[in-house]
């Protein structure tokens, strides 16, 4: 019992743990700075006139760091507290994530149960802060986050199931271990659907653009960005940094879905997951630039479509 | 089983709950014509595996050509002086819809394996070829529009090919097209009585067409 994590349940050395987890620390920020970097004539991905810098997140997180807080009167405590503890969710999530092979910080059975209640957790405190500001708008937008959760997360732990659930075998690290051992044409398939549900649940959770346009200016049309409106300087930076962390994690997920099917080496495993990162943010900024918000009646099918792919693989996954 | 093979079967299942939730008849043909593709495609892949004939050709580009272009363009021209772009009232509501197009790829998984193939590769084949038939059938019933009835027809249609690939590997090339000439007919005769419908009631909706007119 001489290493720390003597509850693991699957291989990796401590070194490797540490390593996928600090990258997830060190790296979403980069991913998040060319997909959703804060510029004012921000016009998507594709059509924007000048280049934001891939650190470009750090740069606001930097300086938002360095501001004062102003919190209203009528806040309460909780308003205080949320943005950290949706940080915290946000990180211990992170902590599970396997990257390009080598297993998270923690792997125990069912763990990824307890991400998907992490992600609940988080969307929770901020929505009761928000409710807890009294201003109409932020009342609005926590409507909104919990109506689109609804359909989010049975998505997201059918997806889980499609990716995991297999004999003897119902941890993230293990999934992929087991992933590793199969044939393209058995599991091929399989995850391609998982793969596309993920990607769908991404720009939902993260409030990309065909649920929510981060960019708007308008509080009428705004879901997430509505909650976190009285929010200011490092508070605001720790919801920055949270939802970043989110974004890297449904990103890294789809690669470590994808990539096992190409048995390669770690080295290659690493670069190849750096690589899908980088393609699935492309996808995200064409998605952006080429498509409007959906209608808000429209959002509920959009999700659900995400349910759908997930099903359909776990349905194939008995067959194949 | 190659991985083309799955993933063509699988694009006709996403193609299936595409069209049990979507409204805009533009939009719906276009997804019958990509699965009319995949669909055209199967007799070809299939070759690869167990070595290309000139019949598995000439029937994939068959199936390619009338599948995948001459029965979108004939549904396209029947909704082109159209006034209604989208089924605003179904009999069954979109949401309702999908679930149900889900829930019959699950029951059809569940008849195959009842089946007890000896080859197990079959398996997903008749999953996607019953579940194809079900939707088809499904979308029939569930529709008003006689346009939306003819993309039911056709999906039954290719739901019966489907399961044809999967029972008979090696069909005689003149019953496969004898197959597809009917469709054809069928198709043809239906987009012509859908314009005339169209022309005397100002509209398709087939559920109206039991109240006198004049």
């Amino acid at each position: 019992m001489c290493s720390p994590f003597w509850w693991r349940s699957s291989g990796g050395s401590d070194y490797e743990r540490y390593a996928s987890f600090l990258n997830s620390l060190c790296d979403c920020g980069t991913i998040r700075s060319p997909v959703c970097g804060h510029h004012p004539k921000d016009e998507g991905f594709l059509f924007r006139e000048e280049r934001i810098s891939l650190f470009q997140t750090y740069r606001d997180l930097f300086k938002l760091l360095h501001k004062g807080i102003v919190y209203s009167k009528s806040v309460s405590w909780l308003f205080k507290l949320a943005p950290l503890a949706s940080l915290a969710a946000s990180l211990i999530a992170c902590a599970w994530l396997p990257f390009g092979g080598m297993t998270g910080l923690f792997s125990f059975t069912g763990g990824f149960l307890l991400i998907a209640y992490l992600f609940g957790a988080a969307r929770f405190v901020t929505m009761l802060a928000s409710l807890d500001t009294a201003s109409a708008f932020e009342g609005m937008g926590a409507n909104r986050e919990a109506l689109f959760a609804v359909f989010a997360e049975p998505a997201l732990l059918l997806g889980f199931g499609a990716v995991i659930v297999a004999p003897g075998n119902s941890s993230l690290a293990n999934a992929i271990s087991v992933a590793q051992n199969t044939t393209f044409s058995d599991y091929g398939v399989v995850a391609a659907l998982a793969a596309v549900s993920f990607f769908i649940l991404a720009l939902a959770e993260n409030s990309r653009i065909p649920v929510d346009d981060p960019t708007t200016h308008l509080e009428l049309t705004m879901i997430h960005e509505a909650m976190i409106l009285d929010n200011s300087g490092p508070d605001l930076a720790f919801i920055e940094f949270a939802s970043s962390l989110k974004l890297w994690f449904f990103y890294v997920l789809i690669a470590d879905i994808i990539l096992p099917l190409f048995h390669v080496g770690l080295v290659a495993r690493i670069c190849g997951t750096f690589l899908i990162v980088f393609v699935l943010a492309a996808l995200t900024g064409i998605v952006e630039s080429s498509m409007a918000r959906l209608r808000l009646m429209k959002v509920p099918q959009f999700i659900g479509s995400a349910a759908a792919f997930a099903f359909i693989a776990i349905l194939l996954k008995g067959i194949l | 089983m190659t991985i083309l093979n799955e993933l063509l079967l699988v694009a006709i299942l996403v193609t299936n709950i595409a069209l049990s939730g979507n409204s805009r008849l533009k939009t719906c043909i276009d997804i019958v014509s990509i699965q009319g593709f995949a669909l055209g495609l199967l007799p070809a892949v299939i070759g690869l595996e167990t070595g290309m004939s000139v019949e598995l050709v000439v029937i994939a580009i068959a199936g390619i050509v009338l599948r995948g272009i001459v029965f979108p363009h004939l549904l396209k021209k029947s909704i082109q002086n159209a006034s209604a772009s989208r089924e605003l009232k179904p009999v069954v509501g979109y949401f309702l819809s999908t679930l149900i197009a889900l829930a019959l790829i699950a029951v059809s998984l569940w008849l195959s394996r009842r089946l007890q193939f000896l080859d197990p590769s079959l398996l997903l084949f008749s999953t996607v070829a019953l579940a194809t038939i079900f939707t088809g059938t499904f979308i029939i019933v569930g529709r008003r529009l006689a346009v939306m009835q003819i993309v039911g027809y056709i999906l039954l249609e290719n739901g019966i090919y489907c399961l044809g690939l999967a029972f008979v590997r090696e069909i005689p090339l003149i019953v496969e097209l004898g197959v597809l000439f009917d469709a054809i007919v069928a198709v043809f005769v239906m987009s012509v009585a859908t314009n005339k419908i169209h022309e005397e009631f100002e509209h398709f909706d087939v559920a109206k067409l039991d109240s006198l007119k004049g």
